[in-house]
């Protein structure tokens, strides 16, 4: 599956039909990705599904095995200073040089950075309450996602890159994160590729959402187009059934007896049409979550204790 | 449920199998060489491989033991905190259980090793039994204790480790030398082994508790003597130098701290009554061989751990792989670095040496020696000869540094392995052949007129390692054909000025100056330090 948006001809990143293999398994599998300039990309699935692995190649740190990966129309492992320099990342780790103080470590990023604001920067660690003289590696895990995230601010990136940024991460830092990502986005309408397996947080901030499971792109679109095509419809039969019917467009089921509940795909007039042929009355009709469509997409839920 | 004794067994198994499958694969080699040579070859010849198997097992096989039993691998040996893992803390086992098990393995493998040494020399010289293998085992325990104790200080457990080791060594030649019956001996050793024993308990009872000393108010008045010194808060003026500062600031001061601290020990004889089994030469050759053999175990950091020093050197991180800087840049500031890093060890030597002879009263000794070389040699040669020794020193310790860069850079615990096993096993040959040529004086000619032809041999294979490397570092566009020419002209600046100095200082007809060439050309790194920006972008780009 290809999740492109076709409205733009210059994408940002551009990955045409990328083949990763790890031993036998197939980390990625044919996958295809187009982001254009300002957009906000939210790639979304479960531990392990591939998201890390795409975005190590769309930064140059693995090589494509087969198929090919462009940001800002180069190769990242060819070009790797041209294309870095344009790029904020924030990986999952957090993992900044623990035996650099604060100061050191802007000091030492600035110097690779020929767009770095220092009044940005300096404005960014007030903000975030760091403590210049504080080492890397005394500082909490909150705290260093913070330096992590000033440094690939400050350069006021055009592709802002972040992986998991929030996983284990206290709500306040989670909120700082995100509001980073909305700022970045309203200040300067730069391109952000954010992968989360935090459906919430994506669907506060993405405009097109990609959801990828076991190395493949499972569905891509816009978010609106998302929320406009999936309805959660809660069904009542007149006679109690053991199996949910046959119904064009239902992702998944879940119920029993009288009253069934369908996450579908498709207009919600057409739906009810579908419903009512099978002789089920609508009873309730709403716009499901992000983390229900994917449930429904991908069949597996994503474990409640990482969502919080 | 297993009971403690094999779970705890079980844990070293599955974490270091390979390691011991490795150890205990050579001890079997070993021994099965050993037993076939002392019945089949002739005596010399037992010599040499009996001599060349213990001198590779010994020097290797402790350091695994002490890295996998005392979970040297596991922790970061230069913090403060304990390095006992934390995970095991939380197992519903007492702390005796905790302490025992792995120190109770670790003092039978150690004890094992020497066993296994034991027999090997049997045939050959009487050694004892029982003592060694008990020190042995003793060591490993006081390694074990000062690993798993927290420590008030950062830094302190390495000082005190190099304190210990030391010793320990020597409580080794003094039991071997001493004559002391060997109850006696047995004894002393094993009671040290119970006070380690004893001091890893209650190291790890409070690490358990979560309890570290901190003695960091001591360093008070140094810190705030260091906001007086100057401190540049400026900005870079490019990313080389702000790489060049990490690197100097990850790896490049490790020389200079290890170099002044064992020189103290390696200076230590300078104490002793002048005598004639450690004469002041040797001393002070043995000070100016340091640097240039702590360089080697500088330069490559092999595995993986939670280990500082091995994790940011060996783990690239994303933070360093995703900077915008070539490559070839990398490289450089690691280069420089080795420049830096080199010449901060030899400015300890420099200022080291001459005030341990001054303070140890050897001023005359090195006085006369001086006086003899004065006496023998014009003051041409002489200066020309000391610039040439510098010059190769100086040389020699910076390629030892970057030429395991290109180990480390893979990023791959298996390519350390492999080159590591590669070197163990083309070492005992060669060490053999060395051994028997210069047993032999009659095959010395031949030796002689074959020697050109093999090293001409040797320096072709490195011209085409060196070839194939810079054609896949053009082919993947690692570096751009200005930087190689850069390096180029440096290389052949240097490697000529060398052979200039080596040909004035060297008399022709004692040394042919084509050997002066292959000398200068093999102490000067080629394949190596080509095949480095291969290394990197095979682990920056996987």
């Amino acid at each position: 599956m290809i999740a492109s948006v076709s409205t733009v001809a210059d994408p940002i990143v551009e990955v045409k039909a990328l083949t990763r293999h790890f031993g036998a398994k197939a980390a990625l599998d044919n996958v295809s990705i187009s982001i254009p300039r300002g957009m906000v990309f939210g790639l979304v699935g479960a531990n392990g599904a591939g998201k890390t692995t795409l975005i190590k190649h769309v930064l140059g740190l693995l090589k494509a095995e087969m198929g090919s990966v462009r940001v800002f129309g180069r190769d990242p492992v060819a070009d790797p200073a041209d294309v870095l320099a344009r790029i904020g990342y924030v990986s999952e780790e957090h993992d900044l040089p623990g035996w650099m103080r604060v100061w050191e470590l802007m000091r030492y990023t600035q110097a690779f950075f020929p767009k770095w604001d220092a009044t940005y920067a300096e404005e960014l660690r007030v903000r975030f309450d760091l403590d210049p003289a504080a080492k890397i590696k005394h500082l909490s895990r909150g705290q260093r996602a913070r330096a992590g995230l000033l440094v690939a601010l400050a350069h006021r990136p055009e592709l802002l890159v972040l992986d998991e940024p929030s996983a284990g991460l206290d709500p306040i830092v989670r909120r700082d994160i995100l509001e980073a990502i909305i700022r970045a986005i309203a200040d300067e309408g730069r391109t952000v590729l954010f992968s989360s397996h935090l459906l919430h947080e994506v669907e506060r901030v993405s405009d097109h959402v990609t959801m990828i499971n076991l190395g493949k792109i499972v569905f891509s679109a816009a978010l609106d187009e998302i929320k406009a095509t999936h309805r959660c419809l809660t069904l009542h039969f007149a006679e109690a059934r053991v199996r949910p019917p046959q119904l064009a467009g239902v992702l998944t089921w879940e119920g029993a007896g009288h009253e069934w509940t369908a996450v579908c795909h498709g207009q919600a007039a057409e739906l009810q049409a579908a419903a009512a042929s099978c002789g089920a009355q609508v009873l309730d009709k709403r716009v499901p979550s992000l983390d229900e469509i994917f449930v429904a997409r991908v069949g597996t839920r994503i474990p409640a204790a990482a969502e919080d | 449920m297993l009971p403690h004794s094999l779970a705890f067994a079980w844990l070293l198994w599955r974490q270091h199998r390979y390691g011991l499958i490795l150890v205990l694969g050579y001890l079997l080699f070993a021994g099965t060489t050993s037993a076939i040579i002392s019945t089949h070859g002739s005596p010399e010849f037992i010599e040499n491989v009996v001599g060349g198997l213990i001198v590779i097992g010994l020097a290797t096989i402790p350091v695994f033991l002490l890295g996998a039993f005392a979970y040297g691998f596991d922790g970061d040996t230069l913090a403060r905190e304990s390095c006992f893992p934390q995970r095991l803390f939380r197992l519903p086992v007492p702390t005796g259980a905790l302490v025992f098990w792995p120190m109770l393995y670790g003092a039978l493998a150690a004890s094992l090793l020497w066993l296994v040494v034991w027999l090997i020399l049997r045939p050959r010289v009487e050694v004892p039994l029982a003592w060694p293998a008990i020190l042995m085992a003793a060591s490993l325990a006081w390694v074990q204790a000062l690993v798993w104790t927290p420590c008030g200080l950062p830094w302190l457990r390495v000082i005190l480790f190099a304190i210990v080791i030391q010793i320990l060594i020597a409580l080794g030649v003094f039991s071997a030398v001493s004559g002391v019956a060997e109850p006696w001996l047995v004894g002393l050793h094993a009671s040290l082994a119970l006070v380690a024993w004893a001091i890893a308990y209650v190291g790890v009872a409070h690490a358990r508790c979560g309890h570290v000393p901190d003695w960091r108010a001591i360093l008070a008045p140094l810190r705030k003597l260091a906001r007086w010194l100057p401190q540049s808060r400026k900005s870079f003026t490019s990313a080389g130098r702000a790489h060049l500062w990490f690197e100097w600031r990850l790896a490049g001061k490790s020389l200079a701290f290890s170099t002044g601290l064992v020189l103290v020990v390696v200076l230590m004889p300078l104490l002793l009554p002048e005598n004639d089994h450690i004469p002041t030469a040797h001393t002070l050759l043995s000070a100016l061989a340091l640097p240039v053999f702590l360089a080697g175990l500088s330069g490559c950091w092999p595995g993986t751990g939670k280990n500082r020093w091995i994790k940011d050197r060996v783990v690239m991180m994303p933070f360093i792989a995703t900077l915008p800087m070539h490559s070839a840049d990398m490289i450089g500031a690691m280069l420089k670095s080795a420049v830096w890093s080199t010449l901060s060890a030899w400015m300890i030597v420099m200022v080291m040496v001459p005030s341990a002879v001054v303070l140890t009263g050897r001023f005359q000794d090195v006085a006369d020696g001086w006086h003899h070389i004065a006496r023998e040699h014009p003051p041409g040669a002489i200066a020309a000869g000391i610039v040439a020794i510098a010059l190769w020193l100086f040389v020699w310790t910076w390629k030892r540094k970057v030429d395991g860069l290109y180990i480390g850079l893979t990023g791959r615990v298996w390519v350390s392995l492999a080159i590591l096993c590669v070197y163990l096993l083309g070492a005992l040959p060669l060490l053999i052949a060395v051994i028997r040529i210069v047993n032999h004086p009659e095959i010395h000619e031949v030796v002689l007129r074959v020697l050109p032809w093999l090293l001409g041999a040797l320096l072709l294979g490195r011209l085409l390692l060196v070839a194939w490397a810079l054609r896949q570092v053009f082919r993947q566009g690692l570096l751009r054909p200005k930087t190689v020419a850069r390096w180029l002209a440096a290389w052949l600046l240097l490697a000529s000025t060398l052979f200039v100095v080596l040909a004035w200082v060297v008399p022709r007809e004692r040394v042919p100056i084509y050997y002066l060439a292959y000398a200068v050309v093999f102490v000067m790194p080629m394949a190596r330090l080509a095949a480095t920006p291969l290394a990197l972008a095979w682990n920056r780009h996987r």
